[in-house]
């Protein structure tokens, strides 16, 4: 008997937990749907892709962010877009990445703003199962595993500048090439394939004066170097749109009266203003749009089918005063509606 | 003695647990932000905020930003805030960039455009500004100003949520409307959210921020 009421207790007891932990259970639903908790939903957490640039408000950003938006629409995915409010802040980019794993992302398209410190934040992408494309800038990480990345052909955009700078200024002159940034590899390949093309092609064209980012390497850039020797040299190649400014900035304090040719890589609206105005003689541009396409057109598919990441080096296209309202240029440098800073 | 019987404990459960979560939303709403709501910047007091990017403190009764982030917020309210106005005065204090308000704001983060909602703010030249922020950014309307934006002025701003209509209105110091913009949003409109001051690529000045429920 006494175990009987024992047992009947028991079940009793047993059952008016099963009964409170039911409601509790409830409650919790209750407290979830009340308070919105992302937290409690994190089976059913949507499918995020996040793009991570260096900025989010120059027009290659934009454009690349316009390709991601492309793809995140049509596949009715979720989309993330964030990067540092000043250029060169790799410490938030690193947050930024390992911000996105804790949520739980699914894949992240990676516009890295410094070749080799980013390279610990995409091991952990990777570790953590999580498809993750570099755009943009390649990593420095030799010995490391292959990333699969989507890059500008940056030696093509190199010997494009050879060649024009070479058709402009003739086969003699002296050339300055600016904006090199050991932390950016695509500056990096530029330089190499420029140099390399003059001394195949054009042996007249010697390089003179080789100047690093300021923002990045200051001492680098101020020990001994004149701005004012920008007019002393026949031709300038800007590897990056902070040196084409500081170029650009320079002429304008000459009063505009130096004449050298200049040649620029990458994109922003100050360039295309400079570019109309024929302050700017040449811009070679990036694929940003479809950089940002491809990267995550290649993460989802991967999240799909769960197949190897690929890599992708798209051309630049060479742009003009006379070519930059041509379908193409716009195509390259405008891509967006919408998306406007 | 009547047994309770095992399911009523558990309803009792549920029911007591409702409550509790009800009174806790109901506080949280209510401790941070009652609606209306003015600033308390005479004060020197702005802990109800929450700030993202930027350096801010208050000045002779407003609160300044004085980074010129590209997009620096600083936020106050909760997401449950459905239709509202917002006023505040705003002052560009560079000469560059541009300074405003924002309305219907969730998932704030630090970053150019990281929230989702709506900004309004004034750009030198000539600007009245309302675009759509969602991690990105979508200018909706661009108004021409009757007199030049100058900076260090102060401008009143008026912004008007109500279903997905976005209305606002600037006025200049003197209190004549120099520019209004409005917006239908018809592309999957954010309908509630907090509110906030930010700033793009300028320093800025904010005083006067009121928000009232509309009915």
């Amino acid at each position: 008997m006494k175990s009987s009421i024992l047992q009947s207790s028991s079940v009793r007891t047993r059952a008016a937990l099963r009964g409170l932990s039911t409601g509790l259970l409830l409650s919790a639903e209750l407290v979830c749907f009340l308070a919105g908790l992302s937290a409690c939903h994190s089976s059913q957490r949507p499918t995020t892709i996040a793009l991570i640039t260096p900025l989010t408000t120059s027009e290659v950003w934009k454009a690349m962010h316009a390709g991601v938006y492309r793809t995140t629409a049509d596949a009715h995915l979720q989309r993330y877009w964030n990067g540092p409010t000043h250029e060169y802040d790799f410490d938030r980019q690193l947050e930024l990445v390992e911000q996105q794993l804790h949520r739980g992302v699914s894949g992240i398209v990676l516009a890295p703003v410094h070749a080799s410190a980013l390279a610990p934040a995409v091991a952990q992408a990777a570790q953590a199962g999580v498809p993750i494309v570099v755009v943009a800038n390649a990593l420095a990480t030799p010995g490391a595993p292959a990333v699969a990345s989507v890059t500008s052909d940056d030696a093509a955009a190199g010997r494009m500048a050879a060649d024009t700078i070479a058709e402009r200024v003739g086969r003699q002159g002296t050339v300055a090439i600016v904006g090199l940034d050991p932390a950016n590899s695509a500056t990096l390949v530029r330089a190499e394939a420029f140099r390399a093309r003059l001394l195949s092609n054009w042996p007249g064209l010697r390089v003179v004066l080789l100047s690093h980012v300021r923002e990045r390497s200051p001492r680098l850039f101020n020990s001994g170097f004149d701005p004012a020797q920008y007019e002393r040299v026949s031709a300038i190649f800007a590897l990056n749109t902070s040196s084409a400014h500081e170029v650009l900035a320079q002429r304008n304090a000459e009063g505009g009266s130096f004449h050298t040719v200049i040649v620029a890589c990458d994109q922003d609206q100050m360039l295309y203003d400079a570019l109309r105005s024929r302050r700017l003689d040449v811009l070679i541009a990036e694929d940003a749009y479809r950089m940002g396409l491809v990267a995550s057109q290649e993460v989802v598919e991967a999240l799909r089918t769960h197949h190897a990441l690929r890599s992708y080096i798209l051309a630049p296209l060479l742009i003009t005063p006379e070519t930059i309202d041509a379908p193409d240029a716009q195509r390259f440098l405008k891509p967006y509606a919408g998306f406007d800073r | 003695m009547r047994r309770i019987p095992a399911y009523g404990v558990g309803i009792a459960g549920l029911v007591a647990a409702g409550i509790v979560t009800l009174l806790v939303v109901q506080l949280d709403v209510f401790r941070r932000t009652p609606l209306p709501y003015h600033d308390r910047f005479a004060l020197n007091r702005m802990e109800e905020w929450s700030t993202y990017g930027g350096s801010w403190q208050i000045v002779d009764g407003a609160v300044s930003n004085n980074s010129d982030d590209a997009g620096s917020k600083m936020i106050a309210g909760v997401d449950s805030l459905t239709d509202y106005v917002m006023h505040a005065d705003v002052s560009l204090t560079s000469s560059f960039g541009d300074t405003g308000v924002v309305v219907r704001v969730t998932s704030p983060e630090s970053g150019t455009n990281a929230f989702n909602g709506y900004y309004v703010g004034i750009r030198l030249p000539d600007q009245l500004l309302l675009g759509k922020m969602d991690y990105g950014f979508r200018p909706l309307v661009r108004v021409r100003t009757a007199v030049a934006v100058r900076p260090n002025e102060w401008y009143h701003l008026s912004v008007t949520v109500k279903g997905c209509h976005l209305a606002a209105l600037a006025y200049d110091a003197q209190g004549a409307q120099v520019a209004h913009g409005e917006w239908d949003d018809e592309d999957a409109c954010d309908r509630h959210g907090a509110f906030g001051l930010r700033s793009f690529a300028a320093g800025g000045r904010w005083r006067n921020v009121s928000v009232e429920a509309l009915r």
